[in-house]
């Protein structure tokens, strides 16, 4: 019977009811997929066969009962009472014999009259104010099975209390007629008083009321224009094809409500907020965390001595030339995986500082706290465990900049520079003696390559200075996505977020089949809603 | 429909009459245009007051009528207004129609005029004028029935009879619809005179404004009992919780104070003792010897930096400061304490980022200090100790000064087994060595020294646990709950609540005596 529409929407509202059960312990997530459950199952139990089915609802002694029996047109077809309130003790429900099977009552509590509406059923309800418990819960049962409902009430009883809570409850699930019976009985006040203040409490429960489904008659004079007029209404034909329609609106009715009930989805708007302003939170005090670490004198010291070893060893790569024995002689002494040691250093220099590790168990905290873990079965904590390698990526950079530099090739060069020309000055001294046919004594080139060998080292200092300048410029930085993640708390906000989302955009598939149905029903035949 | 109730009195006593002693609390206006009545937006407290001409005489009959709204409307604010009333009325007049008579509400409120007033009068109205007087009659019969089967008109009044009985014996009268009500339609159906005038005059008004009064007072006093019943429960659960508590606190102080033995804070005051009682001659003679165990200290401290320069090795490892250690241990406590709170809902724990900031907070705070008392017992046990033993102390004097040369060479071995020193000189190096340490503690036995030293470990344990105790208590577990669980503590004492159950017992008796 459902249209490919509503189906659309069942198979979102079953997702979100999944999506809730990702909070087993979230009291609104669960009040919502409990809506949801019970829409759903509605939809589903719609039979395309079921008849129209319209409730008389009121509070004591407003003559349901009699509006009841006169529009049957047999005299206490519903037994009432004048002076006795409460005398409707069981629903009278007029049905034809084949629909029946469609009533959810017990047999022994409810009375069956012969039908006088034509393919539809009406039910006239026990008071839904009374003492009496159990006529309050039948008088409520038939309320929820109706797609029409009939509130009846009296010009003294109409600013009841109690009453409108049940207009408020039901108003944008089912379909509505206001009556206002006994209106002769009033002698000090005005048709017309009457008529305004009787529309102004139907707009104060949130209906646009209009004469097409508001009436003010008096049961006792069931040939008077107005009563006509409720009459006709009722009688209207109500093709098969409507009321199947009608189904399918209270269907999107019951999905709209079930999702768009204030306090569970202000509860879980709140909650996201909660969520959000905490991950921000907890994201501020790890990277403040990561800042006091950067700053604290163990991991200066440390980074410190990783960097210069890794700026050596990578600077070692370049074509050095004359200093290339310094390098070699660092390289052969040092140990071929320097980092590795220090990672651990590094490691632990991180997982021992509180606030790196504070965070992650607030996090849980918070998430019990809220409902979205369990208290039981407490996970262990999650721990930081990335820093070091981002800080050896730093590393790793800094060294691979002071390798590719011009600065550093300028210095290599100057490095270079004065064993070069000692060099140049020492084979020019040596082939113009050759030249000269002199040959040079051994001396002039024990002493040159001597020479040659010392000049290398003011070269050496002057760039290794520069490397050392470079190392204590160099600032470790710690951004936003070195940082870790908190997974949980952001795995949760998502699916609140996105529980949300669906929600939304369920309510505003549903309202928009509404209003495309609403054209299909007018008012004068079918009642009318709230939008809300 | 009105919104303010209006409480009138007869004109010959309206002059000096006192009218906020009898309505405490009250906003009182004199009533000047009826249309004043149904204005909305009229404080929850206004009264209005009046006065009217009697019909009949009131020369010893003051009555004081007071007329209150619906209570049954949308407009919530009159329910709170027609209750207020209620509770002070001596006499009841409950009207209502035969059509609300039996709802939710009507019976909410009839139960409450049942159980607080002096008497009721229940008045029917805008019945069927042909056949009211049936119908008041099936009406009563009716409600007679319901109220049998309600469990809570089972509830008993002062004098021991159910409020289902003090309905079935009072008035019950009724009047039939007219355009304009008079005091005359007004009949009777059972328990009263015939007419509403002659029931009014005919009702013994002293003995009603006792019985109403008593029956507050029974009321009032029923209430007490429960609320002192359930005061003495959450009294007990509050003293358990703190006990409970302060047992966690007990042990997170014993957690962070731990079993180590300070020794460098003993070794430093047995040093200072014997300083103190050194003849000249010997301090002369191993001065030398000082200065070298100081200045190797300076070289030591200084190689060990450029080593950790080179090798980036030997930084994790180490001594450590007594106060980094507690306060490391005190960081965990903090955290395992949050972990066994936060779970528990008996106790109003603060929410975790609030709770967070407390913690923070308290850690920020400087550790408890070291208790003066505690170093001057130890001074004193050790002086005490050291007059007994004058052979000893010759020879002790002597190992004092040895351990500044031993030291240094410990310091050394130190350096190169565990990687560095703290900063509290080469006595806290040797103590903070487990091995030295133990070395020294042997030779203190060996010396005499052993109880003295024992004593003083368990003394500095009880101190220190006892200072962390406190610390815990007051900077932490205090903001975080255990304040308000102190402040219900103080509220709740043994002798308020007896106070109270005193009260609850004499009041209990006078009423027993008047009824």
């Amino acid at each position: 019977m459902n249209s490919r529409q509503l189906q659309k929407c069942l198979i979102q509202a079953e997702h979100l009811t999944a999506a809730c059960q990702d909070f087993p312990d979230n009291q609104a997530a669960q009040n919502l997929a409990h809506r949801l459950k019970e829409a759903i199952a509605f939809c589903k139990d719609s039979n395309q066969n079921k008849p129209l089915t319209i409730s008389l609802i009121g509070g004591t002694g407003v003559g349901k009962s009699y509006i009841f029996s006169t529009l049957a047109g047999v005299p206490d077809l519903s037994p009432s009472s004048a002076s006795v309130r409460g005398f409707t003790r069981c629903p009278h429900i007029s049905v034809e014999e084949k629909f029946k099977a469609f009533m959810p009552f017990e047999i022994n509590e409810v009375e069956f009259v012969p039908s006088f509406l034509p393919a539809a059923v009406l039910i006239d309800t026990p008071d839904l104010d009374t003492i009496n418990t159990d006529n309050v819960r039948l008088a409520k049962k038939s309320l929820e099975i109706s797609d029409i409902i009939i509130f009846v009430t009296s010009p003294d009883k109409r600013s009841d209390f109690a009453i409108q809570q049940n207009i408020l409850e039901w108003g944008n699930r089912k379909r509505w007629f206001f009556v206002m019976n006994k209106i002769d009985q009033v002698a000090d006040v005005s048709a017309e008083t009457l008529k305004n203040d009787f529309f102004n409490r139907i707009k104060a429960t949130g209906f646009s009321p209009d004469d097409s489904f508001v009436f003010l008659l008096s049961a006792r004079e069931p040939d008077s224009k107005e009563f006509n007029r409720f009459r006709d209404t009722l009688s209207a034909a109500h093709p098969i094809k409507l009321s199947q329609t009608l189904h399918e609106e209270a269907c999107f009715r019951g999905i709209l409500h079930a999702i768009t009930t204030e306090s569970e989805i202000y509860e879980l708007n709140q909650l996201l907020m909660s969520m959000k302003n905490f991950h921000n939170r907890l994201r501020q005090q790890l990277l403040e965390a990561h800042q006091s670490v950067l700053e604290s004198e163990k991991f200066r010291q440390l980074s410190s001595y990783l960097l210069m070893q890794r700026v050596f060893a990578s600077v070692s790569g370049n074509r050095t030339l004359f200093l290339t024995p310094y390098f070699f002689l660092m390289n052969f002494f040092r140990e071929n995986d320097a980092l590795s040691p220090s990672k651990g250093l590094l490691k632990s220099i991180f997982t021992e500082h509180p606030g790196l590790k504070n965070p992650f168990k607030d996090e849980t905290r918070f998430l019990q706290e809220n409902a979205l873990l369990p208290f039981s079965n407490i996970p262990p904590y999650p721990v930081s465990t990335n820093h070091d390698d981002a800080i050896i990526n730093q590393v790793e950079s800094a060294a691979l900049e002071a390798q590719q530099r011009r600065t550093t090739a300028f210095y290599i060069f100057i490095g270079n520079l004065l064993p070069v020309v000692i060099l140049i000055q020492a084979l020019y001294r040596a082939i113009a003696s050759w030249l000269t046919g002199t040959w040079l004594p051994a001396d002039f080139f024990i002493h040159a390559g001597f020479l040659i060998i010392g000049s290398t080292l003011p070269g050496y200092l002057l760039l290794s200075s520069y490397l050392r300048r470079f190392c204590a410029n160099w600032s470790f930085k710690f951004g936003e996505n070195d940082c870790d993640k908190l997974i949980t708390l952001d795995e949760k906000t998502a699916a609140v977020e996105l529980l949300l989302h669906d929600s939304s955009m369920l309510a505003s598939e549903c309202s928009q089949a509404i209003k495309n149905l609403q054209k299909e029903l007018p008012s004068g035949i079918y009642g009318s809603s709230t939008s809300s | 429909m009105t919104h303010a109730s209006l409480a009138v009195i007869p004109e010959s006593i309206f002059s000096e009459f006192d009218w906020h002693k009898m309505f405490p609390g009250f906003s009182l206006e004199n009533l000047m245009v009826s249309a004043d009545l149904r204005n909305s937006n009229a404080p929850a407290n206004r009264l209005y007051t009046g006065q009217f001409k009697p019909i009949f005489s009131t020369e010893h009959y003051w009555p004081c009528f007071i007329d209150v709204p619906d209570f049954n409307t949308t407009s919530l604010t009159n329910w709170e207004k027609a209750e207020q009333m209620l509770k002070r009325s001596d006499t009841v007049i409950f009207t209502v129609y035969h059509e609300a008579y039996k709802s939710q509400k009507t019976f909410e409120m009839l139960k409450k005029a049942l159980l607080f007033s002096g008497s009721l009068i229940y008045l029917l109205t805008k019945l069927d004028a042909n056949e009211a007087e049936i119908s008041a009659k099936a009406i009563r019969e009716d409600l007679i029935n319901a109220i049998e089967k309600d469990p809570d008109f089972r509830q008993t009044r002062s004098d021991g009879t159910t409020i289902a009985d003090f309905f079935k014996n009072s008035a019950f009268m009724f009047s039939p619809y007219e355009s304009s009500p008079c005091l005359d339609s007004i009949r009777s159906v059972s328990g009263c005179y015939s007419t509403m005038t002659e029931h009014l005059k005919g009702c013994q008004g002293l003995e009603v404004i006792l019985r109403q009064q008593l029956q507050a007072i029974a009321k009032g006093v029923d209430a007490s009992e429960i609320l002192a019943e359930k005061s003495s429960q959450i009294r007990q659960k509050n003293a358990e919780l703190i006990n409970q508590t302060l047992q966690q606190l007990q042990e997170s102080a014993c957690s962070i104070t731990g079993e180590e033995f300070p020794v460098f804070h003993i070794l430093a005051i047995i040093r200072r003792v014997l300083e103190q009682n050194r003849p000249m001659l010997l301090q002369r003679a191993f001065k030398p010897f000082v200065m070298l165990g100081s200045g190797l200290k300076h070289l030591i401290n200084g190689a060990k930096t450029a080593l950790s320069h080179l090798t980036g090795k030997d930084l994790a490892g180490g001594l450590h400061l007594r106060n980094d250690l507690e306060k490391k241990r005190l960081q965990a406590e903090v955290e395992t304490l949050i972990d066994k709170w936060h779970t528990k809902s008996s106790i109003r724990f603060p929410d975790i980022a609030s709770a967070r900031s407390i913690a923070e907070k308290f850690l920020s705070i400087e550790l408890p200090p070291v208790d003066s008392d505690w170093e001057t017992s130890v001074t004193e046990s050790i002086q005490e100790w050291q007059k007994g033993n004058k052979n000893i102390w010759l020879w002790l004097n002597v190992v004092n000064d040895i351990f500044i040369i031993l030291g240094s060479g410990l310091v050394i071995a130190d350096l190169f087994l565990d990687g560095g020193m703290g900063t509290l000189g080469i006595v806290a190096a040797i103590g903070g060595s487990s091995a030295t340490g133990g070395f020294l503690l042997s030779l203190f036995n060996n010396m005499g020294l052993g109880s003295q030293v024992v004593q003083a470990h368990r003394d500095w344990k009880k101190m220190r646990q006892k200072e962390y105790l406190n610390h815990l208590e007051q900077h932490f577990a205090g903001p975080l709950f255990l304040d308000h669980l102190k402040a219900i503590e103080l509220q709740l004492n043994d002798s308020n609540l007896e106070n109270f159950s005193e009260s609850c017992r004499k009041l209990k008796e006078m009423i027993r005596q008047h009824e």
